[in-house]
């Protein structure tokens, strides 16, 4: 008895430790090893706990959207700068202007200041070479290769209604066709046939590429090199048509709790502690000076499009609901 | 002496209600203040953003602060340009003195940090401000407001008010009178209740229907609600959305999947029963482990091995097979792994049916020489039927309801359960969520009803009080041999998904570098460790509360009549049939909003658990206090004991095995539960299922892999501990009287 009352006692100290921690819940869109990397590293450098779900960038603003009334998180960090608009146009998120990001070039700065970009990635495609080789498939190099009929069921995407990933696609395929949705959907309804599998998280299919479990797929450069550099044998090819890319951004959730530690947060992670850690991903920081890893692939390597991110944003729900009608409920 | 029980009952209860009363007078208390605090902290930001450029006009400005809150007294901080601190720069000399005193503790250091990120705060702690000869001495908590620099980024200053915060006196005056006067009714009321026979019967099926009316039929009417209601008024928008042919498409699919897993889990978990009940093969204890592995194994693992073993370019099908256009994603794949994992449902079910079929009737055909194959056909499988019709619909509820393998074995098949969590986590559509899965709920309760009402209630099992203690060998040898050889290849192909499992743990980077690592376990543990503690802490908390919860719901069900009692088994009952996704929808939809404001918590996880499986702890602990001669405690009532003690001494060690399973099927479910799950977790409460389903879909195998393991082994660690704990005190066989 007396142990167990002992043992009680050491269990409520501990958890009234726990307790008096400062701590701040967050939502990530972003690889989960990053944002454990990124946290982790702000816990140890600042005492701050981070508690945070992964989430990608359409289930995070559909949480945001049913927490409005009482938000669980106070700050999103990563996810598809297109997610971040379209959260500050359902004013879910709160504007924050952190001293850090002053440096940080405008183009990449929400002007009210809702949110701040981290880093850019373009869209390329990777294609696994042994399987490749055996199937007797050339890696795709235009967005029109994708449609031929060798990769039937051989292509693998995220689903634009969880991912940022696959909505930039739709955006890219839409600057591609000069405006014209009637031929971005007829072009994804073509793509369709060769799709054997849509994901709910946009990097679903690098690892599926990785081991052979698809030749094809879709998705932002850094995943793929990430890959590469693991040893994976696959090729990287650009679009010649013509590359969309994701400016991943961070946002303070509106009405979250601890505002503070998530402005600490915030911080932090503009500042150079965290970068280290994001160029070990790969990722091109938009932050001037921020070390580059000589792997990265750098837009100057794709055929990069000029992109109106708020036009972008300000239309998802539009065009994620036809993908829906059009496409993505009628698979059989 | 039952005088004095009474008194002690009576100091519990009113412990519990004064504890009650008091939280509900501290929140009320509290919403209150926040809503006074926040008023007035706004008013203040709006006094601190009025703040003058020019130095020399600060001290005017302050002054005015007055009127903002009569009495207040005021100090302005400004930033000092070389160092970056704050620094006294006009006001109350006495507050400042304060600020001084007072800078390095907590509550300060936390004010001027806010203030430094343009954040209001307020301190915790009440502070004193002597009299000086303006103003009179003060008590209250202080206000750090920041001053925004003409760019709004910047921080010029802070501004710290002092202010009483006596405007609330009347309010808590009157909420605490209410407060009180509620106690001391409840404790009336009580007095007077407990010196009348059986109260606590009486509170326990009162306690009983507040907790399903609050959590199975509450959130469930604002699920159905929320179909019928757009943009405020009656509409049948949604359902015109969802009665449309591509979600029915999805309906179909989802039936066409039950009714294939259903056959084929039924005919294999006969196989199996009949393998280990009815011949005379060795080795049946090995059989039925095997039989019923896939009962603890959490979710994703199964689809994770399969995809791995057999899918694009898995190691069996492509390696070993050289088979490059077989895709397991699909219809084909989706079967193949519900009926592994569950056809231990029907193996349950059939064995103890086959067990209790009487083989002297099967003698009796044999002697007057049918042949085994007619004996069969005509005894056995007549005899059998129900329980093979039940197992079979048993399977196809749960087939529908499953979650985790369409999530990502379904390729371009639709089931609705997924549709239904797209809808929701994808658009935030949950009155279509919410429509899909009550959709879904059409076959699945039609099941659940003709399994319960219709085919249980046609028992053909005869007991003739002489049990027959052998069995006739119905098979033949060529048959036995079969039966052996299907088993055996089903056991090995069980064996090969757990051994990939198991396997991938210790691999470097499967389908690509089998070289042995121990890397993997590290990086998953690193990675899940959070996400391990919190669901072993959450199930944990669940597993006691919902075992004891589920015999005090048998007792009540079983012995007594009152009005009511069909509708509270039912109500306690319908979790069991409606299918995780569109509890989880509910549960967001109903728990999101006051009074019960529980998203986020680990309350709304807990609750969800207990709620989900009391019905199978209800069924066992009725299942066996019907066995038990209800004079035992009618005697034990008779010497003077209540309730509680006959609950706690006589009922509760009779029953020992139901509360023991109950206990370990409330744990597992709740280690491995994912459907409703996914809808509630937060950045505070994760949960371990879905960490490994991040990691499956990302096909990080290893991760996913040791995870799984991980899991595992906690839930039969649980499994020792609890026969541990609820030690058997060797009452069961001696005193159950026959």
């Amino acid at each position: 008895m007396k142990r167990i009352a002992s043992l009680a006692a050491v269990l409520i100290m501990a958890a009234a430790g726990l307790w008096a921690q400062e701590s701040v819940n967050a939502y990530a869109s972003c690889d989960q090893e990053l944002a454990n990397q990124l946290f982790t590293k702000f816990t140890q450098e600042t005492g701050i706990k981070v508690n945070f779900v992964r989430l990608s960038g359409g289930e995070a603003i559909s949480r945001m959207e049913a927490e409005k009334e009482n938000p669980q998180a106070s700050i999103w960090v990563g996810g598809v700068g297109l997610d971040h608009i379209t959260a500050k146009l359902h004013g879910l998120t709160t504007p924050y202007r952190s001293r850090m990001a002053e440096s940080i070039p405008a183009k990449f700065r929400d002007p009210d200041n809702y949110w701040t970009g981290l880093y850019i990635g373009p869209l390329t495609f990777f294609t696994n070479n042994a399987r490749a080789k055996e199937l007797g498939i050339t890696p795709p190099t235009s967005w029109a290769d994708l449609l031929k009929p060798e990769y039937k069921g051989r292509i693998r995407v995220s689903n634009p209604t969880t991912s940022g990933t696959a909505y930039t696609i739709i955006t890219t395929l839409r600057y591609i066709y000069n405006g014209d949705e009637n031929k971005v959907f007829d072009y994804l309804k073509k793509l369709d046939v060769n799709v054997d599998q849509y994901t709910r998280s946009g990097a679903a299919y690098t690892t599926s590429v990785a081991i052979g479990e698809i030749p094809v797929g879709i998705g932002f450069a850094h995943d793929q090199v990430k890959m590469l550099n693991q040893g994976v044998d696959a090729t990287i090819t650009a679009p010649t048509e013509g590359s969309g890319y994701e400016l991943a951004a961070m946002s303070m959730i509106k009405g979250g709790k601890d505002p503070v530690n998530a402005k600490k947060l915030y911080d932090w992670i503009l500042g150079k502690s965290s970068q280290e850690i994001f160029a070990s991903f790969y990722v091109l920081l938009v932050s001037p000076g921020a070390p580059r890893n000589p792997k990265a692939l750098p837009l100057t390597a794709v055929n990069a499009l000029t992109q109106d991110l708020q036009w972008d944003g300000a239309n998802k729900d539009r065009l994620v609901k036809r993908w829906t009608e059009e496409i993505g409920s009628r698979r059989k | 002496m039952a005088a004095r029980k009474k008194v002690v009952h009576l100091l519990v209860a009113v412990t519990v209600f004064v504890a009650v009363d008091a939280w509900i007078y501290s929140s009320l208390r509290g919403a209150f203040h926040a809503i006074m605090a926040e008023n007035q902290t706004k008013d203040i930001a709006l006094f601190a953003g009025s703040a003058p450029l020019d130095p020399a006009r600060v001290g005017a400005w302050l002054k005015t602060s007055g009127d903002i809150l009569p009495g207040s007294r005021a100090v302005y901080l400004a930033v000092d340009a070389t160092s970056g601190n704050f620094v006294y720069a006009a006001g109350d000399r006495e507050v400042d003195a304060l600020v001084r005193q007072n800078a390095a503790s907590e509550d300060f250091k936390k004010g001027l940090d806010s203030a430094y990120y343009l954040e209001p705060f307020v301190s915790a702690k009440s502070y004193t401000v002597p009299g000086s000869a303006a103003s009179p001495s003060i008590t209250g908590r202080l206000h750090f407001a920041p001053v925004p620099d003409d760019t709004g980024a910047g921080v010029r200053g802070a501004l710290l008010i002092l202010s009483s915060g006596s405007v609330t006196g009347t309010y808590d005056e009157l909420l605490l009178t209410l407060a009180i006067v509620a106690a001391v009714l409840f404790i009336t009321i009580y007095w007077v209740v407990s010196f009348s026979r059986d109260a606590v019967m009486g509170f326990s099926i009162l306690g009983l229907f507040l907790i399903v009316s609050a959590f199975v039929a509450y959130p469930l009417f604002e699920s159905v609600r929320l179909t019928f209601v757009d943009k405020g008024g009656l509409s049948l928008r949604i359902w015109k959305e969802i009665l449309t042919p591509r979600y029915l498409a999805a309906l179909w699919g989802s039936v066409r999947l039950g009714l294939w897993t259903a056959s084929f889990s039924t005919i294999i978990g006969f196989l199996f029963a009949f393998l280990t009940e009815r011949t005379s093969v060795g080795g049946k204890k090995f059989v039925a482990t095997m039989a019923t592995l896939p009962v603890i194994s959490p979710p994703f693992s199964l689809t994770l091995s399969i995809i791995l073993l057999f899918g694009n370019n898995g190691l069996v099908t492509r390696q070993l097979l050289g088979l490059s256009n077989f895709s397991i994603y699909g219809l084909g794949g989706l079967v193949v792994v519900q009926t592994v994992g569950m056809f231990p449902i029907a193996y349950l079910t059939l064995s103890s049916v086959l067990k209790a079929i009487d083989s002297t009737v099967e003698d009796a055909s044999l002697d007057l020489r049918a042949s085994r194959l007619r004996t069969f056909v005509s005894i056995t499988v007549p005899l059998a039927m129900p329980g093979i019709l039940s197992a079979w619909l048993l399977v196809f509820t749960n087939s529908l309801a499953d979650f985790a393998n369409p999530l990502l074995l379904s390729g371009s098949y639709q089931v609705l359960s997924t549709e239904a969590y797209m809808e929701v986590t994808g658009r935030n559509n949950l009155g279509g969520g919410a429509a899909l899965s009550l959709l879904l709920l059409l076959p699945t309760l039609t099941a659940f009803f003709a399994q319960r009402y219709w085919i249980t209630r046609k028992s053909f099992v005869t007991v003739t009080g002489k049990p027959s203690t052998r069995l006739t060998e119905l098979a033949s040898k060529p048959v036995r041999i079969a039966l052996v050889a299907f088993v055996g290849l089903s056991i090995v192909l069980i064996m090969s998904l757990y051994g990939t499992i198991v396997a991938g743990c210790f691999v470097k980077n499967w389908g690509i570098d089998y070289s042995f690592t121990l890397e993997n376990i590290g990086e998953a543990l690193r990675q899940g460790s959070k996400a391990i503690v919190d669901t072993v802490t959450l199930a944990a908390i669940a597993t006691p509360i919902a075992g004891i919860l589920a015999m005090i719901a048998a007792l009540v069900v079983v012995r007594r009549t009152f009005f009511g009692k069909r509708l509270l088994e039912a109500l306690i009952m319908t979790p069991f049939a409606v299918p995780g996704t569109l509890i989880g929808i509910s549960y967001i939809l109903a728990f999101n909003k006051a009074p019960l404001l529980l998203v986020g918590t680990a309350a709304i996880i807990v609750i969800n658990y207990i709620v989900r499986e009391l019905p199978v702890g209800l069924e066992t602990g009725a299942a066996s206090l019907r066995q038990i001669d209800p004079s035992i405690e009618e005697a034990a009532q008779d010497l003077g004991a209540d309730m509680p003690t006959v609950f706690r001494t006589i009922v509760l060690p009779l029953i020992r095995p139901a509360f023991i399973s109950s206990m370990s099927y409330t744990f597992v479910r709740s280690m491995t539960a994912v459907s409703a799950i996914i809808f509630l977790i937060s950045a505070r409460w994760y949960h371990l299922t879905v960490q490994i389903y991040n990691f499956s879909e990302l096909l990080r195998f290893g991760l996913a892999s040791v995870l799984s393991t991980a899991l595992i082994i906690i839930v039969l660690l649980a499994f020792g501990l609890m026969r541990l704990l609820v030690r058997d005190q060797g009452l069961t066989e001696k005193t159950v009287s026959g």
